[in-house]
């Protein structure tokens, strides 16, 4: 039996077709992985199958329910949980519990109390130590766990998660997967929405789905054995991607900044090694307090011309505490930062002028057009007016926005919206680039081609320092270091702390093809965390 | 039954943690009521007026006197007409009045005398008080001078009593009609805010894919927001009646009545945008336009609905601070007028049900507005799709 049935859905916004004549049938009782590109179609599918959205044209069934007519029996019957969660935030974690209980029509004897459902779901998120907690103040990874218990209250036949594990670390994500996991029942239907092809590596099935188009629909092991091979055909599926020369590197001029003379200053973290190579960024005891809590403790690294350099860490470890630091718009509690040889804390804004910034959030003018936005950034780094205009057309051939010049760049998809932002940073040639979560909610196509544009920035000699919470991406970083609790944990190069990983926790994989197997980044995460946690 | 007490507790707690909610039904009141009481006069002024006099007989030495003894004027003495021209553009007096050195001769022949007022014109009221107190003083001292005799009669005497207001003092109708401006801050604002942000906050979303029906989101917003508002109402009353000692003539029940019919329609405005519109910024905004100045300058409050433009005359019929405003007014000042009562109270009565069905009708339960035809045959005609603000 089928837990949906759809038959030639389309769905349209304006001019824009979002579902296009799909057909689709999913099997109940097993979890389907739900993925595709930056506006597929993801979510509004999922919306139109619980009736949220209504189709143009075309007939669904759910659960035996048409969402359009028969909406208020068909949700007596579903989990929903949207990409926001639907947490209320001024409420606690027992609020919200108790709130989306009543609103499901869950009877309230039996809610509270030793061995109840909300105890239950309490235990089972470890929420518990928190339950008086606003879900306002929580971390991204807590909220997530909390929105999914949400979701979960009512033992749901058919539960629709809509990427429910953006931005989350390891951890959590792999907490989440458990708890859904553990919490349904057999007969229980599962449509996840996902942009992490391992996880959907690990459902029963996949569905991809392309311009509002089901592309794929089977076994995720027929696609590939490994999530690796899987994740290449799911992107030969979605078009294939095809590594080009990249033309923002290419067309990056690195000025060779002689280091500042350092008179005096002696030994820094980095110096003191007798080596005599220039360090381009440097961070020096960074240490950030607020009260008697250690947001960063003692974090110092260096790193090389034309290194990338990546920051792993879970949820409120510290990693965009020590990236505030480091660009001079926090002030360390105690020890600096240097750029290109510039104290950040003595001369924020001639440091700044060697850096590009990227910043978590899309925080790009969307009311602005895309040139706009780049010619006030221009004008922002000190560009001069006469060079202005043609460094600006340069820029937006560069990057490919041709197409895009003049529209408002908060229509633009995510990718694009990317790519701009990065445009953005990069006018000014800066020799040094920071990115936080650069590919956050990126789909996996986008997050190539940006990964291209970086490792090719490095060779012309950027350094590069970047945040992720993409396991994946870490094997494209030189160096990393591990952060965890405001406290870096382990640093080396990928294989450097997969050995580490692996002493500490002999062998997950047996060894094949004779070479030594060495755990995934994911794993290794895992096991260093782990470990520091027991000390 | 059980969803809504959910939904209202849920509401009301939210209320209790923004920190923004109470302010503006409990401070701002206050501070309002203060401004209405303190900072804003619309009666008479003390006004500093400068004097030269060029007829120094003893009889008009007691008419300069009299300048002096006024308790509405401020008198400074001049010797020269360049002086009081400086004075008066340095605005340290708004006008001054010169008698002329044939002022007692005159009035000893029995003839008509001449005062020279000077005013600013720059400053129309001041300049008409300045006109109105002069011409006063001169009249009173004239009735009581020997010269009372030899001075014409007027042919008709007028007698002036005010009635409801003797004392003409316009806190007793404007603090009260305060009470109308916060009403409408209550109701509009802070409703404004509250079922866009549940869009904004992706909590809409999460809550239409639960049992929820249309009547439980817009009761669940109505009624909590409703005690908040006769909560702040009842306050409002305290401080207008106890503390600041505005004579109310009317029955406390009415007004209450009255009141809660007022709230009920400017809940429904406030509802109604912010469920049209679903964003917070925007909905705030156009609450302000469409409640707060209106209740301001079309209630007949601030300025009279009979002097106004024809167009906002009739504009003002099918606004709900009118008729709240009148009702506030004469149940304060006059007493309970049932006619009044009445007629004002069927008007908000009827705005309010219209306006909660709008209410209604414009509470989705999906997240784009269907026509209801549309979703009896499932597959509408295409064009229809007006809505495209949904982003995939």
């Amino acid at each position: 039996m089928n837990t949906i049935e759809i038959k030639n859905l389309t769905k349209t916004f304006g001019k824009i077709t979002a579902l296009d004549n799909l057909s689709l049938n999913i099997e109940k009782g097993k979890i389907t992985g739900l993925m595709g590109a930056d506006g597929a179609g993801k979510t509004t599918l999922l919306r139109t199958i619980i009736g949220l959205l209504v189709p143009d044209k075309g007939k669904i069934l759910t659960l035996g329910f048409d969402p359009v007519t028969q909406k208020d029996e068909l949700t007596q019957l579903i989990g929903y949980m949207p990409q926001k969660f639907g947490l209320y935030e001024d409420l606690t974690v027992n609020e919200n519990l108790t709130l989306y209980a009543d609103l499901k029509g869950i009877s309230l004897s039996g809610i509270k109390g030793e061995g109840s459902i909300l105890n239950k779901m309490l235990e089972f998120t470890k929420l518990a130590p928190f339950q008086d907690r606003l879900a306002g103040a929580l971390s991204g990874g807590m909220k997530q766990k909390l929105g999914l218990a949400c979701t979960l209250l009512g033992n749901p036949e058919f539960l629709l998660l809509d990427e429910p594990s953006v931005g989350v670390d390891p951890i959590s994500r792999k907490d989440l997967m458990q708890m859904v996991r553990e919490m349904i029942n057999p007969e229980t239907t599962v449509l996840w929405s996902t942009a992490y092809l391992d996880e959907a590596h690990s459902f029963d099935t996949a569905v991809v789905i392309d311009k509002g188009r089901v592309i794929y629909e089977g076994k995720p092991h027929d696609l590939g054995a490994t999530a690796q091979e899987f994740e290449d055909k799911v992107i030969d599926l979605m078009g294939g991607y095809k590594q080009e020369e990249s033309l923002i590197a290419k067309n990056y001029e690195y000025t060779d900044i002689l280091p500042s003379p350092r008179a005096g200053e002696g030994g820094t973290k980095c110096r003191v090694r007798g080596q005599s190579e220039f360090y381009t960024v440097e961070a020096d005891n960074l240490e950030k307090k607020y009260g008697n809590f250690y947001a960063v403790k003692n974090n110092s690294f260096c790193i090389q011309k034309g290194e990338i350099f990546g920051l792993l860490g879970p949820n409120g470890a510290g990693k965009s505490t020590s990236f505030k630091m480091m660009c001079g718009l926090a002030k360390p509690t105690n020890g600096t930062a240097r750029i290109m040889g510039i104290d950040i804390t003595k001369d924020p804004e001639k440091a700044r002028s060697n850096l590009g910034y990227m910043a978590q959030k899309f925080s790009l003018y969307g009311s602005l057009t895309v040139r706009e936005n780049l010619e006030f950034f221009a004008s922002a780094y000190g560009i001069k007016f006469k060079n202005r205009a043609s460094k600006v057309q340069e820029i937006i051939e560069v990057f490919g926005l041709k197409g895009y010049a003049d529209q408002k760049s908060e229509e633009l998809p995510l990718g694009l919206k990317q790519r701009l932002s990065m445009a953005c940073a990069l006018i000014h040639n800066p020799p040094v680039l920071f990115l936080d979560e650069p590919t956050s909610g990126v789909d996996v196509l986008t997050r190539r081609d940006f990964w291209n544009h970086i490792t090719s920035l490095a060779k012309k000699g950027v350094t590069i320092l970047v945040t992720t919470h993409f396991m994946d991406e870490a094997e494209y970083c030189d160096r990393i270091s591990l952060f965890y609790h405001g406290e870096t944990i382990a640093l080396g190069t990928p294989e450097e702390l997969k050995r580490k990983a692996l002493e500490l926790n002999p062998s997950p994989h047996p060894p094949s093809r004779g070479e030594e197997a060495l755990p995934t980044m994911e794993e290794t995460f895992i096991t260093l965390i782990k470990e520091s946690e027991k000390e | 039954m059980k969803i809504l007490l959910a939904l209202i507790k849920k509401e009301i707690k939210q209320i209790l943690r923004d920190p923004s909610s109470i302010i503006i039904a409990f401070v701002l009141p206050l501070i309002s009521i203060l401004i209405y009481m303190y900072g804003i006069n619309l009666d008479s002024v003390r006004v500093t007026m400068g004097i030269k006099n060029d007829d120094p007989t003893p009889e008009v030495a007691t008419l300069v006197k009299s300048f002096g003894h006024s308790k509405y004027v401020n008198s400074i003495y001049f010797d020269n007409v360049k002086d009081i021209e400086t004075a008066i553009a340095r605005s340290k007096i708004k006008g001054a009045v010169i008698i002329p050195n044939d002022f007692s001769t005159k009035l000893a022949r029995g003839q008509n005398a001449d005062l020279l007022v000077i005013t600013d014109g720059s400053e129309v009221n001041t300049a008409n008080y300045v006109q109105s107190y002069a011409l006063a003083i001169a009249n009173n001292w004239l009735a009581t001078s020997k010269y009372a005799n030899s001075a014409k009669q007027p042919a008709v005497n007028t007698e002036v009593r005010t009635w409801y207001n003797p004392d003409l003092n316009s806190h007793y109708f404007i603090v009260p009609g305060s009470i109308a401006i916060t009403m409408t801050l209550i109701g509009i604002l802070l409703t404004s805010l509250v079922v866009a942000r549940e869009w904004e906050r992706g909590t809409m979303e999460a809550m239409l894919s639960t049992s929820v029906k249309t009547i439980h989101i817009v009761l669940g917003k109505y009624i909590p927001y409703f005690i908040l508002g006769m909560l702040s109402l009842t306050f409002n009353i305290f401080l207008c009646i106890v503390i600041f000692q505005i004579p109310f003539r009317g029955n406390y029940f009415v007004l209450l009545l009255v009141s809660s019919l007022f709230l009920f329609t400017s809940l429904g405005i406030g509802l109604n945008v912010s469920s049209v519109l679903k964003n917070q910024f925007l909905a705030s905004m156009v609450a302000m336009s469409v409640g707060f100045m209106p209740a301001l300058m079309l209630s007949g409050l601030m300025f009279p609905i009979n002097s106004m433009p024809v167009f906002f005359q009739h504009l003002t019929r099918i606004l709900p601070p009118r008729y709240y405003v009148s009702f506030i007014e004469s149940e304060f000042m006059a007493g309970t007028v049932p006619e009044i009562v009445t007629a004002n109270a069927i008007y908000l009565t009827i705005l309010g049900l219209i306006l909660f069905a709008a209410v209604y009708k414009n509470t989705s339960m999906r997240l784009e507005k269907y026509p209801s035809s549309a979703l009896r045959t499932p597959s509408p005609a295409p064009g229809d799709g007006k809505t495209g603000d949904i982003k995939c």
